[in-house]
């Protein structure tokens, strides 16, 4: 039986040296507080990754035409461009890259049909040209052509205005689709464009196309953000072959929602089986396109935070390993200083489990001591460090895990260093303890 | 009440007792077959020169540590037989000792002390007892006051109340008087011959004082780990041994 007095003996036995006491704790607390800080903090940009890795991937798989630039690219008519007064005469006409043999809407239309490891596919071309508003070039010099499959492929969602329609599809409309990011180097801050008129130089002449929605934007990798001007498939195609140019596709992306390594690699593996059928691609003959799953550097990329969270989070526990040593230590110190505390306690009948559990809660109360101090520096430290580092801003959070670690740890470095010299004090025989202290 | 003639109970029976201290690989001999007996209501004093096993005896009979040959039984009870425990519980509660430092815990109370022993028994302090044992030893007033605010005499004074906290059978003095001045410590003496003679509480001291020992009803002397003699006075020898010393003062 264990008498409850005892862990009273040890609060009077902790108070009567108080300095020593906060000494000891302040290991323990620099230990806990350093432990909760770094997995918070490594939790924060593990979150911070996965947001810019979900943005810029989306969990999508990507096809493109074999070959080093994919796609058929259509060039900006110069004379057009010149008549517009956008190039001066004899400017510069930008180079044209090689056109191998492309993916069409037939291949699309193959996986819409037979892949059932996949939600949804998307073509897509890309149109390069000079893009006008109020007689002023814009920087961007791009439009993609998609299929109305874009929205669900890339999960994206609309800001203002509506996407394309059928109808739109089929008839080749002039209407474009505005990245928000766009949106606002052009218009400013939560413009909203709908219904303006965009000129764009990408066909025989230059034709005013209507913007009709506004895509939210999403922050991308590493500052890349998407600044795209979406156009019909169609349109964009019509526009490539006015110019005498491929209307093949540059891109196919398609939906795959599973994140399971071995799911997505089945998933690929069931788009290059429909793929190599409807391109009559004969037994042995290498894929004239390449798949590139996006997912894969997101896992990558993930690996490697959870590498640094692990290591920082090693190093924290050295600092908790070395307050746990130091509270040993005082405690075998205090054993031998008060030895003769412990033959006259014997004397006055305490038994060994009494003298044990009285040095082992002397232990245990400065570790919790410890941690609960070290908790809350490590709480607040989190969230102040989270204030200051951009790119964790706001994705710290203390997990009640993190939290039950750390009381978790407190308590078993203060029983480890405790046990041994609580086992010591009680082993000690009375008299040799007296005679210490005489 | 007992008549200090009486002849009680044994507390204390001890039978070729040896302890053997083990100094690396020298093995030296404290205590060498030891017999003695004890009984209820007997003043004991143990004199002898430093290394005579003295103290040895002493821890012995206190069960702060056991012997290596031989029996020793405390009110029966043949404590190597005994667990820890039980050891424990005899000796909180049957035994009270004074020790030559005072042993009081400084981050304590006067009256805390005290109630010490009653916590390891399984009480709550008694501290109505705890109370009345101060005032009994004079110190009803100091019961507030730390250690280090108590001169020497007070503070033995203090562990002779903790002492007999338990209310034991047997009281155990480890030269309870070798630090104090001489007035403090004949006041000791008297508190102690007074305990012996109204309630019967049977007392060993370890002493090298003769004005200690020349108190006591009976006197063990040792040498070299041996009981070499035991000589019991008759009461009118002790008293009047006394007051030819007080008179001489």
């Amino acid at each position: 039986m264990i008498r409850l007095i005892n862990l009273w003996f040890a609060l009077l036995g902790l108070g009567s040296n108080k300095l020593r006491s906060a000494l000891t704790t302040l290991g323990v607390i620099i230990g806990v507080a350093a432990v909760i800080i770094i997995v918070s903090l490594g939790n924060g940009l593990r979150r911070s990754t996965e947001i810019q890795m979900e943005a810029w991937s989306a969990g999508t798989v990507e096809i493109r035409p074999g070959g080093m630039w994919g796609g058929p690219v259509m060039m900006v008519q110069p004379e057009a461009a010149y008549k517009e007064g956008i190039i001066a005469a004899g400017g510069e006409v930008p180079f044209e890259p090689p056109q191998p043999a492309g993916l069409t809407l037939r291949d699309v239309e193959a996986l819409e049909r037979l892949a059932t490891a996949t939600n949804g596919a998307l073509g897509q071309v890309e149109v390069y040209g000079q893009v006008i508003y109020k007689g002023r070039s814009l920087p961007m010099g791009m439009a993609l052509g998609v299929s109305n499959r874009y929205m669900q492929v890339y999960r994206q969602d609309l800001k203002y205005g509506r996407f394309f329609t059928e109808a739109e599809q089929e008839s080749a409309a002039p209407v474009i689709v505005l990245d928000e990011s766009f949106v606002k180097e052009v218009w400013g801050e939560d413009a909203n464009p709908v219904g303006e008129l965009l000129r764009m130089a990408m066909g025989e002449t230059p034709q005013n196309y209507a913007v009709i929605g506004v895509l939210k934007s999403r922050q991308g990798m590493y500052g890349y953000s998407s600044r795209s001007i979406l156009v019909p498939l169609r349109t964009a195609q019509l526009r490539l072959n006015q110019q005498g140019r491929s209307q093949n596709l540059s891109l196919i992306a398609v939906r795959v929602d599973a994140r399971k390594s071995n799911e997505r690699e089945y998933a690929v593996a069931q788009i290059n089986t429909i793929l190599r059928a409807s391109r009559g691609l004969a037994q042995g003959t290498p894929e004239d396109y390449m798949i590139y799953d996006s997912l894969e550097y997101s896992d990558e990329s993930a690996r490697i935070t959870n590498l640094m969270t692990l290591i920082l989070s090693l190093i924290a526990g050295i600092s908790l390993v070395v307050g746990s040593i130091g509270l040993m230590n005082i405690m075998l110190v205090m054993v031998s200083e008060r030895t003769w505390e412990i033959g006259l306690r014997r004397a006055m009948g305490a038994r060994q489990i009494d003298v044990m559990s009285q040095f082992l809660a002397e232990a245990a109360l400065l570790s919790l001591v410890g941690g609960a101090i070290g908790l809350g520096i490590g709480i607040a430290g989190s969230y102040a460090a989270s204030q200051f580092i951009e790119q964790i801003k706001g994705l710290v959070t203390v997990t009640p895990d993190v939290v039950g670690i750390a009381v978790g740890i407190s308590a078993v470095v203060g029983i480890a260093s405790g046990l041994y010299p609580a086992w010591r004090a009680s082993r000690l025989q009375p008299t040799r303890a007296l005679r210490h202290g005489t | 009440m007992l008549d200090k003639a009486s002849i009680g109970e044994p507390v204390i029976e001890m039978e070729g007792v040896s302890r053997i201290y083990q100094m690396g690989r020298v093995e030296v001999p404290a205590l060498v077959g030891a017999n003695l007996i004890v009984r209820q209501g007997e003043f004991v004093a143990i004199m002898g020169p430093s290394g005579s096993g003295k103290t040895t005896l002493m821890n012995l009979i206190g069960c702060l540590d056991l012997p290596d040959e031989g029996t020793y039984k405390l009110q029966g009870k043949d404590v190597n037989t005994l667990s820890d425990a039980r050891i424990s519980r005899l000796r909180g509660e049957g035994i009270g000792f004074v020790f030559q430092n005072y042993s009081l815990l400084p981050a304590f109370t006067a009256l805390r002390n005290v109630q010490m022993p009653h916590y390891y028994s399984e009480g709550r302090g008694n501290r109505k007892r705890a109370m009345a044992l101060l005032e009994q030893v004079g110190l009803g007033k100091r019961a507030k006051h730390k250690p280090l605010e108590l001169s020497g005499g007070e503070q033995q004074r203090v562990a002779v109340a903790r002492a007999l906290m338990n209310d034991p059978f047997l009281l155990l003095g480890d030269e309870p008087t070798g630090n104090l001045d001489s007035a403090s410590s004949h006041e000791l003496m008297n508190l102690l011959e007074k305990l012996n003679r109204e309630t019967g509480l049977t007392i060993v001291l370890v002493t090298h004082d003769s004005s200690v020992s020349a108190r006591a009803g009976r006197v063990i002397h040792m040498r070299d780990g041996q009981i070499v003699a035991d000589e019991v006075k008759a009461p009118g020898e002790v008293v009047s041994h006394v007051e030819g010393q007080l008179a001489a003062e």
